[in-house]
């Protein structure tokens, strides 16, 4: 009897343990990297930092509609963030797209000042010499993608919405929204 | 008449410092401002022959200059003027490459400084293995951002994008050069004894 105890005791402990490396291996996998950066005058409570962006001028295609899209994907993920069109277009954020014909980039963000400091303005664009090939879905995995570094988001590996290349990001991984990890890193941020 | 003398000596001596500038302005010379642009790269490849096969031109070579700012659509962008050493594939087989512009985005102003965050600006002299895409005739870009971009540091070849191309570590630089030529010829790697 008390054989049996220590046996089906010693069983849970291992499974126990293979449970926890399990888990423990998945999240050093996928952790979420941050430039060093943060917009100021945000909470730093986890919940509900607000980012009111203004849509450039001119767009190609359906790029417009896929900005708004993007951001409402930010806006109801668990990063517990909320994108807005600015009322007053201050071009604080401003996200747009370009057509650059000398570019292997589908999609770039200029942050100011610097990317690990106090950031009081960003700039993304969408390159439509890209986009006009992608399908709507693919064009918003570049434009999540954009928002995250926005917010202050670094590259990361793996298949997660911060990963540095689309083949990898949508024809590999199929993403398109920010996953548990990319929210947690917005979470850790503000 | 002395006192007189004295005050107009005081008045030119302080006006004299007034208008003279202070070392600290002097050297307050502008700073430029450091930014660090994120891309997100359209095309990832994972071999070397799928790079070989992704790109009209391949070449060796070095950086010559500092390159020249052009104002792009929407970011800066460098061209730099790219010495040709060897080329190992050309797309249009023109008997004669010796130079091409090499386009890369980002650039150095006084006023700023912009830098791809994984494609840090080619610097002069800088001797490169460059898989390249021909957007314009003589105008190249590196396929894939830091993707198809090695550099030949001590006859070795260091990659750019140390995520992407597995090659094996501190390659000799003829070894790369005979594998990429092989694939160009044949589809595929010299085999090594």
């Amino acid at each position: 009897m008390l054989k049996s105890n220590i046996h089906s005791l010693m069983k849970y402990a291992y499974l126990s343990g293979l449970v926890f490396f399990a888990l423990t291996w998945g999240l050093s996998a996928n952790a979420y990297q941050l430039l060093g950066g943060r917009w100021p005058n945000q909470p730093t409570s986890g919940c509900c930092a607000n980012f009111d962006v203004t849509l450039g001028g001119v767009f190609y295609g359906s790029d417009q509609s896929v900005w708004r899209d993007a951001m409402g994907r930010w806006s109801s993920s668990a990063a517990n963030v909320y994108f807005r069109e600015d009322p007053y277009s201050t071009g604080t954020i401003t996200v747009q797209d370009t057509y650059d014909a000398a570019a292997q980039w589908d999609g770039i963000v200029d942050l100011s000042p610097c990317n690990s400091c106090d950031y009081t303005k960003a700039d993304a664009f969408l390159n439509y010499l890209y986009t006009q090939y992608y399908s709507y879905d693919k064009t918003m995995s570049v434009a999540v993608h954009e928002l995250g570094h926005v917010m202050g988001l670094a590259h990361e590996s793996g298949c997660v919405i911060m990963v540095g290349n689309t083949p990898d990001r949508w024809d590999s991984c199929g993403l398109n929204y920010p996953t548990a990890d990319d929210a947690a890193g917005v979470n850790a941020l503000y | 008449m002395r006192i007189k003398l004295a005050i107009a000596a005081t008045v030119l001596i302080l006006t004299a410092c007034s208008t003279t500038p202070r070392p600290a302005e002097i050297a307050e010379a502008p700073v430029p401002e450091v930014r660090v642009g994120l891309a997100s790269w359209a095309f990832n490849y994972k071999t070397l022959e799928d790079l070989v096969q992704a790109s009209d031109v391949i070449v060796v070579g070095k950086i010559k200059g500092d390159g020249a700012i052009v104002r792009g659509p929407s970011v800066m962008a460098t061209e730099y003027e790219l010495d040709v050493k060897k080329v190992l594939k050309d797309h249009k087989q023109r008997d004669k490459l010796s130079s091409l512009i090499l386009r890369q985005t980002g650039g150095i102003t006084r006023e700023r400084i912009f830098e791809i965050h994984d494609d840090p600006l080619f610097k002069k002299n800088q001797q490169v293995v460059l898989f390249l895409k021909e957007f314009e005739a003589g105008k190249v870009v590196v396929v894939g951002g830091p993707n198809g971009r090695f550099h030949i540091e001590h006859g070795r070849i260091v990659p750019v994008d140390k995520t992407s191309i597995a090659i094996e570590p501190n390659m000799a630089e003829q070894k790369f050069v005979d594998d990429i030529e092989s694939i160009v010829k044949t589809g595929k790697k010299k085999l090594t004894q």
